[in-house]
């Protein structure tokens, strides 16, 4: 009984099943292509005509999900930097720097980033639509790795507000994936990482902070 | 001799304050006339990494603006006024706004670097999806 209690207190998609996203999701594919030189009228076309905040945040997730693409190169150089700088914190600051101004150049001019730059846009759009967003950073877990084996943290994400509570997402593991083969990225849409039930994200989340796990306190 | 005095003074005293108002209300012209003076403004958007291409620049509180080119430089595209305020947007950076003052006709806005920690991890062919995890 109480089990199904915690269940149905977490913060979750489902809340918001009565609302229908369709004219969210029509605004996303109509801006589908657009610039992200103009973010300020971007997130205006994509939310103004929208009734609600989750219809607005919907709007915003999935024109990033469906229009900005993983790159994996810049991962893998960012991951390997940060392994070998780790004990040297004044040099990493230096590289992080000039690393992040590559890595928005990258995603202005070519609409390809990493998960820091999904969660960096996620919260500026939904900021310019009046929402309250948060990058989330933490431990990725995919397959091939667990948590003990990762010193640093390696992967960020969003929680966002909506109706004063807190939900969580993952643009970057919604929008596709990388063939670490031919390391191309595919748009796969995984719709389960938009608002996903707390107790499930955690599986695959664990943030630094674990506040934002959004798990009851035990 | 009194009798001839006091219009004398009172008529000083007339040109005085005829004088005064005159001054008043030239002055206030000159103020609404600044005020209503429409110029176009240019400008260079910069940061402690140099140019900023790529920014915009929005009249605060309508849509109206300009993207910067990759100098960082731009037009705007309506004539402002003193007062007007302008807000300079740009992914990386925090906003800056502007006040168009006196005679402005060129800015610089300088924005600030956010603090940001670039990391990454990309759902690869491997990644388990969701509906993986529930399954297990």
């Amino acid at each position: 009984m109480f089990f199904t209690f915690i269940q149905f207190l977490q913060a979750q998609q489902s809340d918001f099943k009565t609302i229908d996203f369709t004219k969210a999701e029509y605004l996303a594919e109509r801006y589908k292509g657009e610039e992200l030189t103009n973010l300020p009228i971007l997130a205006h076309h994509l939310t103004y005509t929208l009734d609600t905040d989750v219809e607005r945040f919907r709007a915003i997730y999935y024109w990033v999900c469906h229009n900005i693409k993983g790159e994996y190169g810049l991962m893998q150089k960012n991951n390997r930097k940060r392994q070998k700088l780790k004990d040297h914190p004044a040099i990493l600051h230096a590289w992080n720097h000039q690393f992040k101004r590559q890595v928005f150049k990258k995603l202005i001019n070519d609409k390809e980033t990493l998960c820091t730059g999904y969660a960096y846009l996620i919260k500026e759009l939904s900021r310019l639509a009046g929402l309250e967003c948060k990058i989330v950073n933490g431990y990725g877990l995919d397959g091939s790795m667990k948590s003990k084996n990762l010193d640093i943290p390696n992967h960020s994400w969003n929680a966002i507000k909506l109706q004063g509570k807190w939900y969580l997402c993952d643009a970057t593991w919604s929008s596709g994936f990388t063939d670490v083969t031919t390391e191309l990225f595919e748009f796969d849409y995984d719709n389960s990482f938009f608002l996903m039930k707390p107790s499930i994200f955690i599986k695959t989340h664990q943030p630094v902070d674990e506040t934002w796990t959004l798990l009851p306190e035990k | 001799m009194k009798t001839l005095c006091i219009p004398k003074q009172q008529n000083v005293l007339k040109t005085g304050i005829a004088l005064g108002i005159f001054l008043i209300i030239a002055l206030c012209t000159t103020t609404v006339n600044a005020q209503e003076t429409e110029r176009t403004v240019t400008g260079q958007v910069t940061s402690t990494d140099g140019v900023v291409p790529s920014a915009t620049v929005l009249l605060k509180g309508t849509y109206v603006g300009v993207v910067c080119d990759d100098d960082g430089k731009f037009t705007f595209p309506q004539k402002l006024k003193e007062n007007d305020v302008l807000v300079v947007t740009s992914l990386g950076y925090k906003d800056r706004e502007i006040k168009i003052t006196g005679n402005t006709t060129y800015i610089e806005p300088f924005l600030d670097d956010i603090p940001l920690i670039i990391i990454g991890s990309l759902r690869t062919k491997a990644t388990p999806t969701s509906s993986d995890i529930k399954k297990k």
